[in-house]
């Protein structure tokens, strides 16, 4: 076996050898002319390991420095051309045609000529786009336009204004098959898109049902996804769904996108709440009553950032039922609340608390609600005139329960609920302290409704339970009213939303107001039944999370203003701000500012006082220093004349006066001009003025 | 002046350091040998930094700079680019290139004022390059060669480029780049000349197999014979006095 192996063979074959000192270098050589070194190196490639002529290698020599100057020849020797000035030097070096002759020589073939290159490239002269291949796909213009025919791709896109007639001349005359083709795939950069649709004859048409963009837009890849992207009917692969959107949604849509993967699959979730409900109602299927149009969706989402589409959103909001808010639609409001907060936005929370406030029964029967509110009225005359008594009212309330929701089941379900909510209201204004027992009948009463009428069950227990849940804590009150001030427009208050924690960390929308500061915002909140008694997972209150004193004082005056609302020593609020308190601490304020500002005052003066004594006392002594010797000795001696005088008892002589106004002034430092001394400048400045004068 | 050094016991000196007027960096080596080569040659005139880039010790084939900046590949990491920000001048800008050819070092040679480029280089790369650098970028070979960073040394005064690049190439460059330049080689024929040594106005460093004949031809075509970062100011100073009393 291993004699038929070739290499086996030659080995076996016999081969003469002979063996040369290498040191004989003649005979060495004659061994190795025609010899090359292997080409791994490009640069070493058919070397020749014997030099035939021995000539020194050139880079051995130290260079003349003679020889060492900028040469003047300004030519390429790829491109073969020369220059006759570095300006245009430089363009060639930075033109396509030199870096297309660049890329020919490294691939080894020959350079083209100026005039071939531009006949090649035909106008089109970027060839930078194009991927680093070989040279035979190198010739621009054509393939970029690759076009794979005979199935129904055609993958085109394209950048220059030369270029678009240009497709559409391809596209023209790809006409028949395309008439062919059962759906066109489209491959554009939507900017490039309208290259395909617009022009003297448009390559495409508009609606044609056949065009379909790739690649297209899918949801989360749930199993709905994928059997809605399948089917070729309702497929995703609906024609320019982008292109239908004006271009105002479309920001809002990627914006959606961008802001909750959430949203994207609210048909999904529809679809699958659908099927989880054990008792699905039949005419309320997806596409017969959809939930919230496409467009509000965006709408509330962007409901935090633009206040333009505030006014849209209240609109579209107040035709949503309450009782309708499925998980989606909570989501969008608890986020578009959370942004009002957090940016302190203060009109769009308005607008969000008054759709989340506003009863429906106002929208959809008004006379209902009208009946309704006269009711309220009613019995809250009436449970003020049993103010103490605990039994009437439970019964009247219980009776009203009862009424209410009879006149209302057949209308609307979510009426059960806000008639409710209305009666726990009346409860809570007149008496806290009949209140749980009451409230609990009302819940026992809400139940027993249920029972009776199982179809409110599928809507009603997302928005009982909030209900009902605080109502077993006997801490919080959670129902409140702020219908004292208009008592025939009664609001609606589902604390569960303005109060509920978000997050891990538990923090409410109140937290957040007040985290960032927003007193307004807080107030707002309060006003519309946030709980701040609800702490966080540190264990922070509203009230000590609060950024700064102003949002602190927010929830002092809100206990002025209910002082039996909320335990306040469990939100930690300390004594009421009431409207006096505020304007005492102001007057105060105001005095101890006044006083401050007058001690200052006072100090300023004293100061000034000294500082003028400090400069009298400097001119003084610069008076006196600017005397010569001589007469600071003259004076001393006067000085000590005068204390002798003094001290013996005897007159004080007069030593000096005066040159003007003949004053003693012995002892003390003259002013002197002209050798004449004066007491003072005055009498200087006088004397000076006659002898101008005289002369 | 041409100092000879080496790494742990390499000659490719180009490979571990990089030299420009304004600052020079270092790879982190083993010892601080190579390091204290450098600190004791320039750390009068320029800082002298230890540096990684994406943690390779190959930073001279990975960066190129001059003393307007300094361009480092996508892969740095933000602390190594903290800390060359801190490190060098506030003149020099640092930037990061997200180019495919990201040995930058390797296929990008340049001066204060010409930049040559492998022909493939990005364009986005190229204006910034133009832009960071403040150079005139050209697309060329040497000698056939696309890696014109590891065939190539530049400085302000003189290029030395591979041994094998012929006359026509060398007038074509030395009229592109308007500096002279000679063909030839470092440690003892080594033909990678970028990679073999850096070089500045004033010093460059190359192997310790350097012979003396390459030295001196270093030392002839980047003109550093007496230069030293001084010797303007010293020549110029007594001319100024002159002049002035």
């Amino acid at each position: 076996m291993a004699t038929n192996s070739p290499k086996r063979v030659q080995r076996v074959k016999p081969k003469k050898y002979t063996t040369c000192q290498l040191y004989n270098t003649k005979e060495a050589q004659c061994k190795l002319v025609g010899l090359t070194l292997a080409s791994c190196n490009s640069a070493s490639r058919g070397k020749s390991v014997i030099q035939e002529e021995a000539d020194v290698p050139q880079e051995t020599l130290v260079p003349d420095p003679s020889q060492l100057v900028v040469s003047e020849v300004m030519a390429c020797n790829y491109c073969d051309t020369s220059f006759s000035h570095r300006v245009e030097q430089k363009r060639h070096y930075r033109s396509d045609w030199h870096r297309y002759n660049l890329k020919l020589r490294l691939k080894g073939k020959n350079s083209v000529p100026e005039e071939v290159f531009e006949d090649m490239c035909d106008g089109d002269t970027d060839i930078d786009n194009q991927p680093r291949t070989g040279p035979n796909k190198l010739l621009p213009g054509t393939q970029r336009r690759l076009v794979r025919e005979g199935g129904n791709t055609s993958s085109t896109d394209s950048e220059s204004e030369s270029g678009n007639q240009e497709i559409q001349e391809l596209i023209a005359s790809w006409r028949p098959h395309l008439e062919k083709c059962d759906l066109i795939f489209l491959r554009a950069p939507s900017f490039n898109r309208k290259i395909f649709y617009s022009g003297k004859v448009p390559a495409f048409k508009k609606d044609d049902l056949r065009i379909r963009l790739i690649p297209f837009q899918t949801r989360r890849p749930t199993n709905n996804e994928v059997r809605r992207v399948f089917n070729p009917e309702t497929g995703n692969l609906e024609p320019r769904d982008e292109n239908q959107l004006s271009p105002r949604k479309r920001k809002l849509l990627n914006k959606k996108i961008g802001a909750s993967p959430l949203v994207n699959e609210t048909n999904d979730n529809k679809a699958s709440g659908d099927l989880e409900n054990a008792e699905p109602n039949k005419e309320e299927t997806v596409s017969s009553k959809p939930f919230l149009p496409d467009h509000i969706k965006e709408e509330t989402m962007s409901s935090g950032t633009s206040t333009a589409s505030d006014t849209e959103l209240i609109e579209t909001m107040a035709t949503i039922h309450f009782s309708d808010l499925k998980d989606e639609e909570l989501y969008h409001l608890r986020n578009s609340l959370y942004t009002a907060c957090k940016t302190g936005d203060k009109e769009s929370l308005e607008s969000l608390l008054a759709v989340i406030f506003s009863p429906p029964a106002a929208v959809d029967n008004n006379s209902e609600a009208k009946h309704d509110n006269a009711e309220d009225i009613e019995s809250q005359k009436k449970v003020d005139e049993f103010d103490k008594a605990t039994i009437p009212t439970a019964v009247d309330n219980s009776e009203l329960n009862d009424h209410i929701v009879k006149a209302e089941m057949n209308s609307d379900k979510s009426l059960l609920v806000d008639t409710n909510w209305k009666a726990c209201d009346t409860h809570t204004d007149i008496n806290t302290t009949d209140l749980d027992e009451t409230k609990e009948k009302v819940t026992v009463n809400i139940s027993s409704h249920q029972v009776e009428h199982p179809t409110a069950i599928p809507d009603t227990p997302s928005i009982l339970k909030p209900q009902t849940i605080p109502i077993l804590s006997p801490r919080t009150k959670p129902t409140v009213s702020t219908g004292n001030k208009d008592p025939l427009t009664p609001v609606f208050v589902s604390p569960d939303i303005v109060s509920e924690p978000i997050g891990d960390n538990n923090t409410t929308l109140l937290h957040v107001a007040a985290k960032e500061g927003h007193a307004r915002i807080v107030a707002l909140l309060l006003e519309a039944g946030a709980s701040p008694v609800l702490k966080d997972r540190n264990g922070h209150s509203p009230y000590m999370a609060s950024k700064d004193k102003a949002t602190r004082n927010e929830f002092r005056r809100f206990r002025g203003k209910w002082p039996d609302r909320y335990d306040y020593k469990v939100a930690q609020i300390p004594e009421p701000l009431s409207e006096e308190a505020e304007a005492e601490r102001k007057r105060k304020e105001q005095e101890r500012k006044k006083a401050q500002k007058k001690a200052k005052q006072e100090q300023q003066k004293a100061k000034k006082e000294e500082e003028e004594k400090q400069k009298a006392e400097d001119r003084e002594k610069q008076r006196y220093l600017n005397m010569s010797d001589r007469e600071k000795r003259a004076l001393a001696a006067e000085r000590r004349l005068l204390n002798q005088c003094s001290t013996q008892g005897g007159d004080k002589p007069v030593l000096i006066r005066c040159f003007q106004c003949g004053a003693d002034m012995t002892g003390k430092v003259p002013f002197e001009y002209c050798d004449n001394k004066f007491c003072t400048s005055k009498c200087l400045q006088q004397h000076r003025k006659t002898q101008t004068a005289k002369k | 002046m041409a100092v000879r050094v080496q790494f742990e016991g390499n000659n490719e000196i180009g490979v571990f350091a990089k030299l420009t007027n304004t600052y020079c960096l270092t790879a982190i080596g083993g010892s601080e040998n190579f390091y204290s080569v450098f600190e004791g040659e320039l750390a009068d005139t320029i800082p002298v930094i230890h540096v990684s880039l994406n943690g390779c010790r190959i930073i001279g084939r990975m960066c190129v700079g001059n003393r307007h900046g300094l361009l480092v590949p996508m892969g740095t990491t933000d602390q190594e680019l903290q800390h060359i920000r801190n490190s060098l001048p506030d003149s020099v800008t640092v930037r990061r290139v997200e180019e495919r050819l990201s040995a930058l070092g390797n296929v990008i040679t340049c001066n204060d004022y010409v930049a040559l480029v492998h022909p493939d280089l990005d364009k986005e790369t190229e204006e910034i390059l133009a832009d960071t650098l403040k150079v005139e970028v050209f697309r060329q070979t040497i000698a056939d060669n696309v890696l014109v960073g590891s065939y190539c040394a530049l400085s302000n005064h003189g290029g030395l480029v591979h041994p094998k690049t012929s006359i026509q190439d060398q007038d074509e460059l030395s009229s592109l780049l308007q500096v002279p330049l000679v063909a030839g080689t470092v440690n003892r024929g080594s033909d990678v000349v970028g990679a073999g040594q850096v070089v500045n106005d004033w010093i460059a460093f190359c192997g310790l197999d350097t012979t003396s004949t390459e030295l001196s031809v270093i030392e002839s075509v980047f003109k550093l014979g007496d230069a030293h970062p001084s010797t303007i100011t010293n020549e110029m100073r007594s001319s100024l006095i002159d002049s002035m009393t």
